[in-house]
C-alpha cells in the first residue's frame, strides 16, 4: 500500500518540526519512514496515522540521532577539504603561489588603513555572503550538501585572525601569504566543486 | 545494533558487500536485508547507517541516484569503481581478522 502525497507531506512536516532542517537529509528520512510505515500498513495496521505513530514510538530516537550527527561539526568535512588540498594539481598551484610571492613583494600595496588582514577579511565576507545568498535567494531551501563547507570557512577565518597582523603595517612573510592565499583559493575551488556535485542532483531534490 | 561494539567496525564492510552483491540499494532496503540475512540477529539503526553511507559517498566509494518513487524521492546507493576495489580489500582484511580471532579465541572456546 503506497502512501498518498498528503501522508508524505505529513511525515515531512513532522520531521521539519523536529528540527530536521536540511532538505536533502529530510528527504532521505521521509523515504525511510514512509517505506517502514507502508510495510506496517500492508502487514496488519491498515490506517496511516496509527502505523506512523507505532513506528515513531520505537524509532524516533534513532532517526533524530541521525539528524544530530549531520548537524554537528563534522571532522569528515575538514578531512575531505584537506584531502582536496593535497591533490597534485592543488599542490602545484601552491608551489606556483610561493614563487609568485617570492618574486613579487606585495607588502608595499598594503597600508595601515588596509592591512593584509583586511584583505583576507574581505575574502571571508565575500565567500560567506556568496554562500548565504546562494542558499537564501537562489535555492530558497537549506541543503546540508551545500552548507557543510561553511565550517571550513569559519576555521579559515579564525586562522587568519591568529596568524595575520591585525594592526599596523607589519610585513607579512612569503610563507604566510602563500599559505593563506592557498587556503582561501583552495576553499573557493572546493566550494564550487561541491556546488557542481550538488547541482547534479538539485533538480531531483527541488 | 546487537553487540554493537563487535559489529561497529564492520558496518561499512557489511554495507559495501551488500551493495556489491545487489547493485544499488536504498537505506531502508539495506537495514531490511541485513535483518533478513542474519534472521533478525543484527539490526542496523538509522542513526548508524546514514552517517556511514554519507561518509562513504564523500570518500567516493559510493555514488547516488535519486528517483521519484511512490510520491517521494528515493536515494539509491551503488559502488563506484573505487568502491568495488575497496570492497575486495576490506573483505580480505575482514577475513584476516576473523581468522586471527578464531586462532585466538577458538582454543579457549574448545575448553569451555
Amino acid at each position: 500500500m503506497n502512501l498518498s502525497k498528503d501522508e508524505i507531506r505529513f511525515i515531512d512536516t513532522y520531521l521539519l518540526s523536529n528540527d530536521v532542517v536540511y532538505t536533502d537529509i529530510r528527504q532521505e528520512m521521509v523515504d525511510h519512514i514512509a517505506t517502514a510505515v507502508e510495510e506496517k500498513m500492508s502487514t496488519g495496521q491498515n490506517e496511516f496515522y496509527p502505523a506512523f505513530k507505532e513506528y515513531m514510538i520505537l524509532n524516533k530516537k534513532a532517526i533524530l540521532k541521525n539528524n544530530k550527527k549531520q548537524w554537528s561539526f563534522s571532522w569528515e568535512v575538514v578531512r575531505q577539504f584537506l584531502l582536496f588540498l593535497f591533490k597534485p594539481s592543488m599542490l602545484f598551484f601552491g608551489i606556483l603561489l610561493f614563487f609568485f610571492f617570492k618574486k613579487v613583494d606585495v607588502n608595499p600595496y598594503f597600508s595601515e588603513s588596509f592591512t593584509v588582514n583586511n584583505l583576507f577579511f574581505v575574502l571571508v565576507i565575500t565567500l560567506a555572503l556568496f554562500q548565504t545568498g546562494y542558499v537564501r535567494w537562489y535555492l530558497k531551501k537549506r541543503f546540508y550538501a551545500v552548507e557543510k563547507a561553511g565550517n571550513i570557512l569559519m576555521i579559515l577565518y579564525q586562522l587568519q585572525l591568529f596568524f595575520l597582523p591585525i594592526f599596523g603595517k607589519e610585513n607579512v612573510s612569503v610563507y604566510t601569504l602563500t599559505l593563506f592565499t592557498f587556503l582561501f583559493t583552495g576553499y573557493g575551488v572546493y566550494f564550487l566543486k561541491e556546488i557542481i556535485k550538488f547541482n547534479r542532483h538539485r533538480l531531483n531534490y527541488i | 545494533m546487537k553487540n554493537s561494539q563487535l559489529y561497529k567496525g564492520s558496518l561499512t564492510t557489511i554495507v559495501m558487500t551488500l551493495l556489491g552483491e545487489n547493485g544499488r540499494m536504498y537505506g531502508y532496503e539495506i537495514t531490511q536485508k541485513v535483518k533478513e540475512i542474519t534472521k533478525g540477529e543484527l539490526k542496523i539503526t538509522e542513526g548508524a547507517l546514514y552517517p556511514a553511507l554519507h561518509k562513504l559517498e564523500a570518500e567516493g566509494v559510493l555514488e547516488v541516484e535519486i528517483e521519484n518513487v511512490d510520491n517521494r524521492l528515493r536515494k539509491y546507493y551503488k559502488l563506484t569503481e573505487k568502491g568495488t576495489t575497496e570492497t575486495v580489500n576490506r573483505l580480505a582484511e575482514l577475513e584476516d581478522f576473523i581468522r586471527n580471532m578464531q586462532a585466538l579465541v577458538q582454543p579457549k572456546l574448545d575448553t569451555i
